[in-house]
């Protein structure tokens, strides 16, 4: 069998001047096509788990690992930064930290430029970026000018159009209306489904990750806690307590009417669900 | 129904128009009329783009309306000097780090009292209230950089409120936030409107805790007001709703679809909504 995108076996971290690590006997694999979703609290290990996966930990940024790091096979630690965002593509939370061009089709062509293709090939590029985010009229627009929810669509178009295997994206629809944020998050779920990426997201949307990803990790204070399917995820109420996370509305209230002794056999958790299951049960 | 007099208003604006200056001439607010009476915890909802940060930053002072009339407090607020403003409107920017530039976490929250002619007893008392109530006492000597996001953004938060403005606009309170800092952040807006009165104007995307915070919902689009009311009302009118990609709280929706009445808009209610059908 080929190697998984990503596989990660009992990874340990701990930062220089912490006192205790940050990531604690991590293992799990991501194959190709695969969309994960990552959820946790603030300062349970969630972003330091993307840089590590990112590579910009140890290159960028040191700390002490422990166990191991391999993107297609190989370890993360002995390959550089350069050959690893070949691969992989970071779309950071902060759509500032990321943007730094002028003009955004200047920010698009950017990645390109620096890997020396030619002209006409960034020119093909750019233009399929645009139209897969919709932001063809960004692309004259000056990048500090844009409103947060555009700036965060040009980022992540700044990054598919590298074309890396793997993106890994930080809260990438944190200043998305909801309209937004199901496009974009629709865009990332055709990259896995149509082009077989594989999408590792942190985000603390849980509705929205429920709809489009196929396992959710959620993390507690540097563990893996639970890594399941939707479901099963959202109705282990008592770590996603523990952790600080709440499941989708629809599963909270899955539970609440379980509670109240409503029969439900399959408890909804989505909107669909919970509908059918409703009218089901409800005199009309 | 009678409107209030004027001075029980926080905020009344009349037709404002606000057009982006040259290049760009974005003609972000179109007719802008609202009314929002002193107390009032209120939202403004709407798409990217459909004018929330220019009516706030409009609410504020900072920007001039082009056309129309905007009052806070009985004043027209662009007219006034900073230090006037300051004490009438406060204004919480989205991102902490656009508005925290001190080298300590003290002097980030002092800087407003300084400039406002303060006595130094009165910043101390002043300063060490807010940094109490806002868990931020201490840090009150590490850098704001130092501190993590939640913590900034309630640092900025103390910045403003320690000159006491009567109304307090807070832009995306909960951007970058997990839904328990979220919790915490609209907790202190939520206090802060109880027990000292302050009006408390938000924009945000997140409807679940407009749901459950927010006391009146203003729907922005295309630079104009859509609809304005209890979220409960205007969380019963997805049609009107649909037209600016506002999406009510999943158990609103739901509620919708199985016709429940009144309208649960949080997950306690729907479950009673849901018991009560079952049980009639």
């Amino acid at each position: 069998m080929a190697d998984p995108v990503i596989a990660l076996e009992r990874v340990t971290l701990r930062y220089p001047t912490a006192p205790s690590p940050t990531l604690r006997d991590i293992s799990f694999r991501v194959e190709p096509g695969e969309f994960v979703g990552i959820v946790g609290s603030t300062g349970s290990g969630k972003s330091t788990l993307l840089y590590l996966l990112a590579g910009v930990i140890p290159h960028y940024l040191g700390a002490e690992i422990g166990g191991d790091v391999r993107i297609y096979g190989r370890r993360t630690q002995e390959l550089s930064l350069a050959r690893i965002s070949e691969r992989v593509g970071l779309v950071l939370q902060d759509p500032e930290a990321q943007l730094f061009n002028l003009l955004v089709r200047d920010e698009l062509a950017w990645g390109l430029e620096n890997r020396g293709l030619p002209r006409a090939e960034i020119a093909s590029r750019l233009a399929s970026t645009l139209g897969f985010f919709r932001i063809e009229k960004l692309q004259d627009r000056i990048t500090y000018d844009l409103s947060g929810g555009e700036k965060q669509r040009v980022a992540l178009a700044a990054v598919h159009a590298i074309a890396p295997a793997v993106y890994l994206f930080d809260h990438p629809t944190s200043q998305l209306d909801p309209i937004g944020a199901a496009e974009v998050i629709g865009a990332v779920r055709r990259l896995a489904e149509q082009q077989q990426h594989a999408i590792i997201m942190v985000e603390d949307k849980v509705d929205e990750l429920v709809e489009h990803a196929d396992r959710l990790i959620l993390l507690n204070e540097g563990r893996i806690v639970l890594d399941a399917g939707p479901r099963e995820f959202c109705l282990r109420k008592d770590l996603l307590d523990a952790a600080g996370v709440r499941p989708t509305q629809m599963a909270e209230l899955s539970s609440r009417l379980v509670e109240a002794g409503v029969k439900l056999d399959v408890p909804p958790i989505t909107l669909e669900e919970m509908t059918v299951a409703l009218r089901a049960l409800l005199p009309s | 129904m009678t409107s209030p007099p004027p001075a029980e208003l926080a905020v009344v604006a009349e037709g404002v128009e606000f057009e982006y200056p040259a290049p760009r001439r974005v003609l972000a607010l179109k007719g802008v009329t609202l009314r929002i009476p002193k107390g009032q915890f209120a939202a403004i909802v709407g798409q990217n783009g459909s004018g929330k940060t220019s009516l706030a930053r409009c609410i504020s002072g900072y920007l001039r309306p082009t056309r129309g009339s905007l009052r806070v407090a009985g004043t027209e607020v662009w007219r006034l000097r900073p230090a006037q403003r300051a004490t009438r409107v406060g204004y919480v920017f989205q991102n902490p780090d656009h508005q925290l530039f001190r080298e300590r976490v003290w002097d980030d929250v002092a800087f407003g009292l300084q400039n406002l002619g303060a006595s130094p007893d009165q910043i101390q008392e002043s300063v060490e209230q807010v940094l109490r109530r806002l868990e931020l006492w201490d840090k009150r000597e590490v850098h704001p950089f130092q501190l993590s996001r939640g913590d900034r953004q309630r640092l900025a938060i103390a910045a403003i409120i320690v000159m006491r403005p009567q109304l307090l606009i807070v832009d995306e309170p909960t951007t970058g936030q997990d839904m328990a800092r979220s919790r915490e952040i609209m907790d202190l807006l939520a206090r802060l409107n109880r027990d000292e009165g302050m009006t408390i104007l938000t924009i945000t995307h997140v409807m679940e805790l407009v749901a459950e915070y927010a006391r009146w919902v203003i729907v922005m689009h295309d630079g104009r007001v859509l609809l304005d009311g209890p979220p409960r009302q205007v969380f019963s009118r997805a049609e009107e709703l649909r037209i600016s990609a506002i999406s009510p709280p999943p158990v609103a929706r739901l509620g919708l679809s199985l016709g429940l009445h009144p309208l649960p808009i949080t997950v306690p209610e729907a479950r009673d909504a849901i018991l009560r059908r079952l049980s009639a």
